[in-house]
C-alpha cells in the first residue's frame, strides 16, 4: 500500500486481480472550494461566478430544508477544481522516452510506501 | 515428414491464402494488454522460395498498462503460411489481452504497415489465427469484469476514481463507506461521473448520514431509482449503460461534507475493454 503525498489517499498499486491501479488525485470537495473562496485563492470563471450569485440569491430568498442541500452547495458541487499539485498516475499516450517506458501524467507530490498490513484471518488463541 | 517440397508439390504452388513476401517485409504481433505477468507466444511457418517449410517461435512480455507492445519477426523472401497468437503466462480474462497480426514493410525503426492479417481477444484458451481468425474491434464482445480497491481518500476528501487510459468502463456497482464528523449536518453522498472538466451526470442517495455516524452507500444498476436502507446501508439505482472513456471518472459529491468526514472502503464492478492508448 502507498500513501500519495499530494492528497493523502491511500492505495495499492497493484490489484488482487492482477492488473495494475493508476491513482489520480480528487478534485477539491465543496467545504474546500468554499474556503479558497473565502480565502481569495480561488478565482471563478464568470460564468461560475454567475451561478453562484444566482443560488446565494435563491438560497437567501427561500432557505432549503435542513434535509435537503442549498442551492449553493448544488453550485459548488458541480464546479471541478483540481488541487494543487496534482498527482496522475495514468500514462500519457504518445510517443514513449527514450528508455521506451511509459510515462505517468503528473508526478505530484509522489508517494511513500506504508508497511504492508496483515490480512483478516483466524489465529491460533493467544489467551492463556 | 520433409520440409521440403518435392517439384511435383512445388509445381502446385503454396496454399491461397499464403501471403508472398520479398524479403523485406516482417510479420508484427501488436498486444496490448491489462493484466500483469502475461506472456504471448507466436508462432507460424513459413516457406522459402526452394519450397523449405520452417517453422518460427517467439513470444513477447506485453507492458501490463494497455500501452501497444510489438514484437516484429522478420520473413525472407517466400511466402507466410500461418501464424497465430497465444497465452503462455498468466491468465487473461477475454478482453483484458487483444492482439493484431498486420504485415510490415521494414525490419528496424520506420515501419510502414501493408496489412491487418487478424485482431481479436487472446486468452489461454482462445488463440488469434491467420489465417482463420477476423478482424475484431477490441471494443467488442462482453468485455472483462473487474471488482476494484479504490483509493480511501484523504480526510475531509470526496472519492475520485478515474477510467485507465486505454481503457473503456461499463460501471455495473459502487460501494463506500462514510464516516462523519461530530459536525452537525446532514451529509448526503452523490455518485458523480464527469469527463475530467463537465459533471455528466449524478445520482443521489435518498438517505443522509447524520453526524457521528457511519453508513455504507452502494449505487447498483438494475434496480428503481428510489433509494432504500437497512442496518447502517443505503441503496440506489442509477442508469444500466453508463459507459465511461479513458479519463472519465467515477466521484462522490457529498452535501455539507466536513473536513473531519472519511470515506473508506471503496469498491466497484466494471466491466471493461481495451480502447487501445
Amino acid at each position: 500500500m502507498v500513501e500519495c503525498l499530494s492528497c493523502g489517499g491511500r492505495y495499492e498499486p497493484m490489484q488482487s486481480d492482477g492488473t495494475q491501479y493508476f491513482h489520480a488525485c480528487p478534485p477539491l470537495a465543496v467545504h474546500e472550494l468554499r474556503a479558497a473562496l473565502d480565502d481569495g485563492t480561488l478565482e471563478l470563471s464568470l460564468a461560475d461566478a454567475e451561478r453562484l450569485d444566482a443560488a446565494e440569491a435563491a438560497d437567501v430568498a427561500g432557505p432549503p430544508p435542513d434535509n435537503e442541500a442549498s442551492h449553493v452547495d448544488a453550485v459548488l458541487r458541480s464546479i471541478i477544481v483540481e488541487r494543487r499539485n496534482k498527482r496522475d498516475e495514468n500514462i500519457r499516450v504518445g510517443p514513449a522516452t527514450k528508455d521506451g517506458a511509459a510515462r505517468i501524467k503528473a508526478e505530484g507530490a509522489g508517494v511513500v510506501e506504508l508497511p504492508a498490513d496483515k490480512r483478516t484471518a483466524l489465529v491460533e488463541s493467544r489467551r492463556p | 515428414m520433409p520440409d521440403t517440397m518435392n517439384a511435383d508439390e512445388l509445381a502446385i504452388g503454396p496454399p491461397a491464402s499464403a501471403i508472398y513476401t520479398n524479403g523485406d517485409e516482417s510479420l508484427r504481433l501488436s498486444v496490448l494488454n491489462a493484466l500483469a505477468g502475461v506472456r504471448v507466444r507466436v508462432a507460424g511457418r513459413f516457406m522459402h522460395m526452394d519450397g523449405r517449410i520452417e517453422p518460427f517461435v517467439d513470444s513477447l512480455l506485453p507492458a501490463s498498462d494497455r500501452s501497444v507492445s510489438t514484437k516484429t519477426i522478420p520473413l525472407a523472401r517466400g511466402w507466410l503460411l500461418n501464424a497465430q497468437a497465444s497465452i503462455s503466462a498468466a491468465a487473461p480474462q477475454t478482453g483484458q489481452t487483444f492482439a493484431v497480426f498486420t504485415l510490415v514493410r521494414g525490419r528496424t525503426g520506420n515501419f510502414e504497415e501493408l496489412a491487418t492479417l487478424a485482431a481479436g481477444p487472446i486468452t489461454a484458451v482462445h488463440r488469434l489465427a491467420w489465417p482463420g481468425s477476423p478482424i475484431l474491434s477490441s471494443v467488442e464482445g462482453a468485455g472483462a469484469l473487474r471488482t476494484i480497491s479504490g483509493t480511501t481518500p484523504g480526510v475531509g476528501a470526496e472519492v475520485s476514481e478515474a477510467v485507465p487510459t486505454g481503457a473503456r468502463w461499463q460501471l455495473l456497482q459502487f460501494a463506500v463507506t462514510i464516516t462523519t464528523s461530530a459536525t452537525v449536518a446532514n451529509r448526503v453522498p452523490f455518485l458523480v461521473i464527469d469527463d475530467g472538466t463537465n459533471v455528466l451526470q449524478q445520482f443521489g442517495q435518498g438517505l443522509a448520514t447524520a453526524a457521528s455516524s457511519t453508513r455504507r452507500n452502494y449505487w447498483t444498476t438494475g434496480i428503481s431509482m428510489n433509494a432504500t436502507g437497512f442496518a447502517g446501508s443505503a441503496i440506489q439505482g442509477f442508469a444500466t449503460s453508463l459507459m465511461l472513456l479513458p479519463g472519465h471518472r467515477i466521484l462522490t459529491g457529498t452535501t455539507a461534507l466536513d473536513a473531519g468526514d472519511q470515506y473508506s472502503l471503496v469498491r466497484y464492478t466494471v466491466r471493461e475493454w481495451i480502447e487501445g492508448a
